[in-house]
């Protein structure tokens, strides 16, 4: 197998509410490798988009991550982000781990030139010559095909969805970060943008050759863009496999309703189902499985137990039934 | 009967509710409580107070609880009886400015047009005129001991802020969908912002009204300590009037004559502040939830 | 064509339109304000005959012949010739004469009392929005702890009581009975004899005589900023473009000064600008509690004396200053927000 960039394991995260601890994150584990590109999907709520600000260790509002490890492999060195202090963490993220979260529209402060979002970037992490990064700037913009003149004096504002989503881009590999993080990269754009955006992202990734993890809930683009794909529900990855094994096999029967839900160019719309329910409350959570009381699958064993992320060959599964799932799938096709 | 109940439970839950916010339920309470003294009082303290010279300022005893002032007369019985002009004049200033507020400035945003133009200009007009002057100028033409009056004068030097505030609010509402929604159906304007728009703005308009209401209570006392207009009955801002005027700031006993009314104006308005987050978690949903 | 074309932009210009509309807010107070200060019940004539009588116990025909020798101004003359008159005079910076103290051109009197009331606004105005934004940017960083609370509770405390009471309480507490100062001693502006000069006695004067008032009004008012800081930083620091900043790794510092701060504090320059006016007219009170020889203790004693020239000349000073601190704030977001900049104004 490929080297291992980040080993994440065991990552739980809380928020407070009134209502008591909102479990978002429960032991999540994995290894994200080398070059590839990770999709992290599952419906809105289902905690992936905590993943994403997990992994950089940012909590946001009244968060708190209450156990895990995240290791982040750099050739020989073996660094803990979980012991990292706060002036290294901060200097980690965007250098090593860029994390651009969905509202790329509302991404940049609205007071300040585009320009001064990059040198306020790089002075960051030590830069500090304004040339330079000027210079830089320039050539990342013009890498996603911006023009450098317009878009650096100009105020967040003055800029549609799709350039600022673009800038975003280029400010992220500022630092050449080898891991990407992307939440919903298109969402809130049209889909002419929205394409122009993943073809950029594919000739990016040829350039610079990093590794990225994408969080979407929009399934086509993870089987455009995926090498592996890990389903998340109630806070836990369910399972996790390449590409193919997930859209035309899947063992998960959440997959597997999520992947019915897409319409596919040759199988008729009528084919097309969601899933019954809805995500689980994050407080009270069900017994068992999780996804038991949405599960066509489910027995009296998912109620009381619940199943672990269980690797057959290289395909990481959690459910009881998952052999049955199979099945089903293989006949659906 | 059965109306009766509903009531009954529905003031029990509006009560439940309001006692979620500690400090706003406080509030509630002690407001509830001096209005109900200042309202009861005069029933049973007996309003004549003659002077007595042996007593003069005199610090608190058993018999005086807050001491005298400088005729001898009992400060804590004062204060019991001068709540009355006090709370009066503030609510009916009160409610007249958050009613001339919230009337022009919806009138303005749903007719449009000239109304609209007219009302703007003159809420602009008054928010531009210096208001504490203003309400100087337009005390010299109260000439009898008035209340209402005084309160009319409060009330029509105040409600600028408060009207545009409105107007632009309601202009932002009538795009709302479920305001579009209604207005497709055929229902008239003045549905719309009765059944509408106003409630949604209820504890926008009660936050403001409570400040409408401290403010008539600044503009009242600051009017009567400058002499400015006529001081008849006995009330706290008189209380504070009379001992600014006769010195008591400059004695340890004395002191407790101007003392008095002070703490009680400011418990007064404390505990309608602090009422009004009450409020505001009973007529905002929003706020309800939490977090 | 080019000139009328050049003109036209002109006076479709945002800034140009926005000023004129102050300078005529400004005309039409003090058009309604002469009238209304006019119609006040009593005039200047009889108050001070009826002074003059009581306090030197002449008669009222040689009380009026006194008052003829003094009173320049023909009271009798129609309101609206004086109004005339009047715009005529102020058209070419002539304020009049007061009635009351006999030759003493009013721009003289507002010479002599408004750099104390300025003074005093605009140190307190600076200190109190200073202070009020940075507790409240801590307190909303530090929101449902004791700091949030300990200075929730203060703010609260402060608004229910009215700042001239507060002037009062400050005099009773640390001037007569913990005698941290004395009550005699800080009244007025200046001390008896001290003579203006551009000299350290006379500033350190100047200040002890100004501290009360102005340490009033910063308590006073530091609440309100604060609780409108704290909303406003808590607002802002739920926006996308703070936890993005946080992911591309700025340091807190950076993040608090220059993205939640600036961002914050932009709202706030509105209600700056508006409380300009109110303290001015708030200034009656606090000087008259006191004793502070400032504007506000001047228009409360022309306002008894029904002097109507000075009454007329404060309102159109603080008119003035409410309408250009709007304006000037008005200007001041359009250069600081570059989303209104662009709006083509």
């Amino acid at each position: 197998m490929a080297d291992t960039v980040l080993e994440v394991r065991d990552l739980s995260l809380e928020y407070r509410s009134r209502r008591g601890p909102v479990k978002a994150l429960r032991n999540v584990s994995f290894d994200l490798y080398k070059g590839e590109t990770l999709a992290l999907i599952g419906e809105s709520g289902c905690g992936k988009s905590t993943m994403g600000f997990a992994l950089i260790r940012l909590t946001p509002g009244t968060a708190k991550i209450t156990n895990g490890n995240v290791t982040f492999v750099d050739g020989p060195n073996r660094i803990n982000l979980m012991e990292m202090s706060e002036n290294e963490i901060r200097r980690f993220r965007w250098t090593d781990m860029a994390m651009m979260l969905q509202a790329a529209l509302n991404a940049y402060n609205p007071l300040i030139r585009i320009q001064d979002h990059f040198i306020d970037t790089a002075k960051a992490h030590g830069l500090n010559n304004k040339s330079e990064i000027i210079a830089r700037a320039r050539r990342l913009l013009t890498g996603v095909q911006l023009d450098a003149d317009r878009v650096l004096p100009a105020y967040p504002h003055e800029l549609s969805g799709g350039m600022r989503q673009r800038v975003l881009l280029a400010l992220g590999l500022l630092m050449q970060p080898k891991i990407i993080i992307l939440d919903e990269p298109t969402t809130a754009l049209d889909i002419l943008t929205q394409r122009s955006i993943i073809e950029l992202l594919r000739k990016l990734k040829d350039e610079f050759n990093f590794t990225m993890i994408f969080i979407s809930h929009d399934l086509s683009l993870a089987a455009e863009l995926a090498d592996r794909v890990a389903t998340m529900y109630a806070g836990q990855i369910v399972e996790l496999t390449d590409v193919f094994s997930a859209f035309e096999k899947p063992r998960h029967p959440y997959t597997f309703g999520l992947t019915r839900a897409v319409p596919t160019l040759h199988g008729a719309v009528e084919k097309l189902e969601s899933i019954p329910g809805s995500p689980p409350d994050l407080v009270f959570m069900p017994s068992g499985c999780k996804f038991h009381p949405r599960c066509p699958f489910a027995t009296d064993k998912c109620k009381e137990v619940e199943p672990k992320l269980t690797a057959y060959g290289g395909h990481q599964v959690a459910c009881h039934n998952w052999q049955q799932v199979l099945e089903e799938s293989q006949k659906a096709r | 009967m059965s109306y009766i109940r509903d009531l009954g439970s529905g003031l029990l839950g509006s009560l439940r509710i309001m006692s979620r916010n500690k400090v706003g339920f406080a509030g509630l309470i002690i407001t509830m409580t001096i209005l109900l003294v200042s309202l009861l009082a005069p029933q049973f303290i007996d309003l004549k107070m003659t002077a007595d010279i042996e007593k003069i300022y005199q610090g608190p005893s058993a018999e005086h609880w807050l001491g005298t002032d400088y005729q001898g007369r009992d400060i804590f019985k004062q204060l019991l009886l001068g709540g009355t002009e006090v709370i009066y004049v503030a609510f009916l200033a009160g409610l007249l400015g958050t009613v001339i507020g919230v009337g022009l400035g919806s009138l303005a945003a749903v007719l449009g047009g000239w109304v609209d133009t007219i009302a703007t200009a003159a809420a602009e007009l008054v928010i531009t005129i210096p208001q504490y002057p203003l309400l100087l100028v337009l005390a010299g033409f109260i000439r009898l001991n008035s209340p209402a009056g005084l309160a009319v004068i409060i009330a029509a030097v105040g409600w600028g802020g408060l009207m545009l505030t409105i107007r632009s609010q309601v202009l932002s509402l009538k795009e709302r969908d479920y305001v579009q929604a209604a207005r497709a159906l055929g229902l008239p304007v003045w549905h719309l912002l009765l059944k509408e728009i106003i409630p949604n703005m209820m504890s926008y308009i009660l936050t403001s009204l409570v400040m409408r209401m401290t403010n008539a209570i600044y503009g009242m006392v600051g009017l009567i300590f400058l002499g400015v207009v006529p001081i008849a009955q006995n009330n706290w801002g008189v209380m504070y009037s009379l001992a600014n005027r006769q010195g008591a700031i400059f004695g340890v006993n004395s002191a407790w004559y101007i003392l008095a009314p002070i703490f009680t104006i400011a418990l007064f308005q404390f505990g309608l502040i602090n009422m009004n987050r009450s409020l505001e978690e009973l007529f905002n949903p929003r706020l309800r939830r939490g977090e | 064509m080019a000139t009328s074309a050049m003109l036209r932009k002109f006076f479709k210009n945002y800034y140009f339109r926005r000023t004129l509309k102050a300078v005529a807010s400004i005309f039409v107070v003090t058009t309604l304000t002469f009238f209304l200060i006019r119609l006040m019940p009593g005039n200047p004539l009889d108050i001070y005959v009826n002074s003059q009588m009581q306090s030197l116990g002449v008669s009222r025909e040689e009380a009026e012949a006194m008052a003829s020798s003094i009173f320049q101004v023909d009271l009798k003359r129609p309101v609206l010739l004086q109004y005339t008159d009047y715009v005529t005079g102020l058209l070419h910076g002539d304020f009049g004469l007061s009635i009351v103290s006999a030759r003493t051109p009013v721009s003289a009197l507002i010479l002599r009392f408004l750099p104390w009331t300025m003074f005093v606004v605009s140190v307190s105005l600076i200190l109190s929005f200073t202070l009020g934004i940075l507790i409240g940017t801590l307190m909303a960083y530090k929101r449902n702890t004791w700091v949030d609370y300990v200075f929730t509770t203060f703010s609260s405390i402060m608004t229910a009581i009215p700042d001239f009471m507060v002037a009062t309480l400050i005099i009773v507490y640390f001037g007569v009975q913990w005698k941290v100062f004395s009550v005699t001693g800080v009244r007025g502006s200046l001390s008896p004899g001290m003579v203006a000069g551009f000299n350290a006695k006379f500033f350190i004067d100047a200040f002890y005589h100004a501290a009360l008032p102005i340490i009033t009004l910063v308590v006073c008012n530091v609440g309100n900023w604060m609780l409108q800081m704290r909303g406003s930083t808590m607002a802002t620091l739920g926006e996308d473009y703070v936890m993005v900043a946080k992911a591309r790794g700025l340091s807190e510092a950076r993040i608090t000064t220059g993205y939640v701060g600036r961002n914050a504090i932009l709202p706030l320059f509105t209600t700056l600008a508006l409380s300009i006016g109110g303290m001015f007219g708030g200034s009656v009170l606090i000087e008259t509690v006191f004793t502070y020889n400032g504007i506000g203790m001047k228009l409360a004693s022309s306002l008894g004396a029904r002097d109507y020239p000075v009454m007329q000349a404060i309102f159109i000073i603080i008119t003035t200053a409410t309408v250009s601190a709007n304006l000037f704030a008005d200007f001041l977001y359009g250069w600081l927000d570059p989303r209104i900049r662009t709006e083509g104004r």
